[in-house]
């Protein structure tokens, strides 16, 4: 497999994090009946299609488990301000 | 988007609510007369309005006794939930106390679902101990404070959680205190304006 062009995929996080600004521009600027209708649709339709997902709960938590192991995101905890300490 | 601040409370009215908000609420309905919690990770953006949905919704809960457990556990089944680990409600607890999270469900329904975990770190702690009060149409949200969630997604790091964080960043910024953002993000070794 061909990996990724490392220029490509920079150019396509910077085009989406310029989408999530538009799209929280736009959402400051509409009232609340407006943003929220928008976003209820389309939350509607992708759960209202839930029913048709071709795999049982059990290969949905292997699915689950396999993706936060292959995942890119840091685990455990980070280092917290001093200011901000509590005990666990 | 309107959003009132009061003292600490954040307050939205008039908005529409999703079957995952609706779902969310139906279960907060149960969970909190056993134990408080705090919302974190990826549904906090979504209530303020980000444009995508989430199979999962993450609770923090502190941690509490087994027989506390076994009560929420016995209520949620009695009312057609269900967890998703095989557990039973033993073996569930013991997933908690490892750290690990559980699944929550409505019956026959694994999507979307609810993660809980125990606090376990400092940072659940802080989430916790600092959790705000978000009030969308007279229901409450409990929800880790913003500045956290914002430096929190930003040491993550997947490109989901980035986008999570400059919108949250975007949609508070008149009322979340960029000290104590620039405060947790400098602890965490995270750019402040990854943009």
């Amino acid at each position: 497999m061909i990996p990724p062009d490392p220029e490509l995929r920079l150019q396509n996080g910077r085009e989406r994090i310029w989408f999530v600004k538009k799209s929280a521009d736009w959402v400051r600027s509409v009232p609340n009946e407006v943003w929220s209708a928008r976003q209820c649709t389309l939350i509607n339709a992708l759960l209202a299609n839930r029913e048709n997902m071709p795999i049982t709960k059990e290969q949905y938590l292997k699915m689950i488990e396999s993706a936060q192991r292959n995942s890119d995101r840091r685990t455990g905890s980070p280092v917290m301000p001093s200011q901000t300490k509590i005990a666990p | 988007m309107d959003i009132i601040q009061q003292g600490t409370t954040l307050i939205i009215r008039n908005r529409h609510l999703s079957e995952l908000d609706l779902f969310v609420c139906r279960v907060l309905d149960i969970l909190t007369s056993y134990t408080p919690y705090v919302i974190v990770s990826g549904y906090v953006a979504i209530l303020f309005g980000r444009t995508r949905s989430t199979e999962d919704v993450d609770l923090l809960i502190p941690v509490c006794d087994e027989s506390t457990f076994l009560l929420l556990h016995d209520k949620f089944i009695e009312l057609g939930y269900e967890f998703l680990n095989a557990e039973n409600g033993h073996g569930l607890y013991a997933i908690l106390a490892s750290g690990s999270g559980i699944r929550l469900s409505e019956k026959d329904a694994f999507i979307p679902n609810i993660e809980i975990k125990f606090t376990r770190n400092e940072s659940d702690a802080y989430s916790f101990k600092n959790r705000i009060p978000l009030i969308i149409n007279d229901r409450t949200f409990w929800i880790g404070p913003l500045e956290m969630q914002i430096a929190y997604k930003l040491w993550l790091g997947s490109g989901k959680d980035i986008e999570d964080a400059i919108y949250i960043r975007e949609i508070s910024r008149n009322f979340i205190d960029e000290v104590l953002l620039r405060d947790f993000c400098s602890s965490f070794g995270v750019n402040y304006d990854p943009s």
